[in-house]
């Protein structure tokens, strides 16, 4: 990043915070009304019979094959108490996403540092000025996903995604002796895990205003993958000069780009949840 | 397009692109079918509206939000009704079937403007009104958006028709108009991926919206996994202008330089 435009990469990072500013500022609305509306589904009778019905099953099924019976007034007490939200599958969900987001920050600062992420060639500088920019996104959807959470009486997740956080640690020592494309590649799988995880929440989640949250972060996250999509392809493909954008070394060369560049980052005309996690993954009690 | 320096990536690409459609072939089927039930889904959350859902407070500014984008200024010039344009909350009956149905006709009609816009574009392209020659991967993006927009317009009419709806087959007729005068001023490919990035993300913000009214779990699903294919198309052609492709940190629902934000159910009224 040493080479980098400054001035310019500045620039881009002032008018992408810009953006983001204004996206929260109007994301505070429906923010609000996650709130509000979680709080009298709460307050529901309907709500607390559900709930308080979910409750006794995911305890009573482990502890029935230990052998232990737990009586009905230490259910009530368990219904009561704090973590009783957290049970909660709409804050459950929203956990998990942050544990996710909170993997790409990590998984992305340590790209940062690979020693061939600091080359001086404009699509590497391009390359680390997408992960620096996507890093202080992700990290903006963990805060959002973990305000939701807070407000709505859970407990924020602030640790990384335990499923695949033991993968990319795991990945570090081969990411040392690979190059860029190793990178993208363990990049990409980050993004559709959460893209698809976020598509599928929308469809399970019980919030309305929780749903138009994933669903505003989705469609960065699916943003990122498409990116991702090109540049990987680029770089397999030996178009690796292809890859820059005017904060960086100027336009890309749309003419230069081959046919085929023009529809890859878009491979699913429905977007697949296969890779989504389920809500519990990342969830804290 | 010159060849010289890409023969090795063309081949690789062109596996991919195979690949792609590979993955389009085995995704769409399985939408259609999806979309085969939501007639019946349409016809149980229709009995169980009113207060099953959350509360539906406007979450745009509505007419307080600064409105930008060249296409916009086309829709307010060529509107005969005043904010017809506008972004505004949704006023379809958001609660009930019948308001998941008008958002899907509204959907539908994206949808074909879509289709239509990138067709007329194709078209347009071999007689040089967007200059001597348009970039192959310019064209093969177009290509390529315009069969997914159409799978989303008959996903959404498949939904219609499950419903007992009729299914929409025009443009939106709210936005029409002014895309016809926008495209037919377009002399250049950077002001043709300005105009097709309007409507991506006016597609997108449109859907996203949507998430947080639908009630049927089908039209729900249709949504949440085309909304953000549209995004994707919309980094693209970002990238392809030089712009950074991914300048949001969150999907704005609001009207901005290159969306008209999302439209209200009304739009295919």
């Amino acid at each position: 990043m040493r080479d980098l435009d400054i001035g310019q990469f500045n620039e881009l990072i002032e008018e992408s915070q810009d953006l983001q500013v204004d996206a929260m500022r109007a994301a505070q609305q429906p923010l609000d009304d996650i709130v509000e509306a979680g709080l009298e589904r709460r307050a529901g009778k309907d709500y607390q019979e559900q709930t308080r019905e979910q409750q006794h099953r995911s305890r009573s099924l482990p502890l029935a094959g230990a052998g232990v019976a737990l009586g009905a007034a230490g259910l009530l007490a368990a219904s009561a108490s704090p973590a009783f939200a957290d049970a909660n599958a709409d804050i459950m969900a929203l956990q998990t996403a942050a544990s996710l987001e909170n993997l790409a920050v990590l998984t992305y600062k340590t790209a940062l540092t690979l020693p061939y992420l600091q080359a001086k060639s404009t699509p590497i500088k391009t390359v680390a000025a997408f992960a620096t920019i996507t890093m202080g996104q992700h990290a903006e959807h963990a805060k959002a996903f973990n305000a939701r959470t807070k407000a709505l009486g859970g407990k924020q997740q602030t640790g990384t995604n335990p499923k695949y956080t033991p993968v990319v640690t795991g990945m570090i020592p081969a990411l040392k002796k690979g190059g860029p494309l190793d990178v993208v590649a363990l990049a990409i799988t980050l993004e559709d895990v959460a893209t698809s995880t976020y598509v599928k929440n929308i469809q399970d989640v019980t919030d309305a205003q929780v749903r138009v949250l994933f669903g505003t972060i989705a469609g960065v996250e699916s943003q990122h993958l498409a990116t991702l999509y090109a540049v990987q392809a680029l770089l397999k493909g030996g178009g690796a000069s292809l890859i820059t954008v005017k904060a960086t070394g100027g336009p890309t060369n749309a003419a230069k780009l081959p046919a085929a560049a023009g529809g890859v980052g878009f491979p699913e005309a429905f977007k697949k949840t296969d890779l989504a996690s389920p809500a519990s993954e990342g969830a804290v009690a | 397009m010159s060849n010289d320096d890409m023969q090795i990536s063309e081949v690789e690409l062109q596996a991919m692109t195979a690949h792609m459609v590979e993955m389009h072939e085995e995704t769409y089927p399985i939408m259609r079918a999806s979309m085969a039930d939501l007639g019946s889904d349409l016809r149980a959350t229709g009995a169980r509206v009113g207060g099953s859902i959350a509360s539906r407070r406007g979450f745009l500014t509505g007419g307080t939000a600064v409105v930008g984008g060249l296409l916009l200024a086309a829709c307010s010039s060529t509107s005969g009704k005043a904010g017809a344009a506008s972004p505004q909350p949704s006023s379809g009956s958001s609660g009930s079937s019948g308001g998941d149905q008008a958002a899907l006709a509204t959907n539908a009609s994206l949808e074909n403007l879509a289709v239509f816009a990138y067709g007329a574009a194709l078209k347009a392209a071999p007689t040089g009104k967007f200059g001597k020659t348009v970039p192959a991967a310019v064209a093969q993006f177009a290509a390529v958006a315009m069969k997914q927009h159409q799978d989303h317009a008959d996903a959404f009419n498949a939904a219609l028709r499950g419903a007992g709806g009729t299914p929409y087959t025009k443009p939106d007729p709210a936005l029409t108009p002014a895309v016809l005068k926008m495209f037919g001023a377009v002399k250049s490919v950077p002001g043709l991926a300005m105009l097709a990035i309007t409507l991506e993300n006016t597609a997108a913000a449109t859907y996203i919206q949507q998430m947080g009214t639908l009630t049927s779990a089908s039209a729900i699903a249709a949504v949440a996994t085309i909304a953000p294919v549209e995004r994707q198309h919309a980094a693209i052609l970002s990238f392809v202008l030089g712009d950074y492709p991914v300048p949001d940190t969150f999907v704005k629902l609001i009207a901005t330089p290159t969306s008209l934000g999302a439209r209200p159910n009304t739009d295919a009224a």
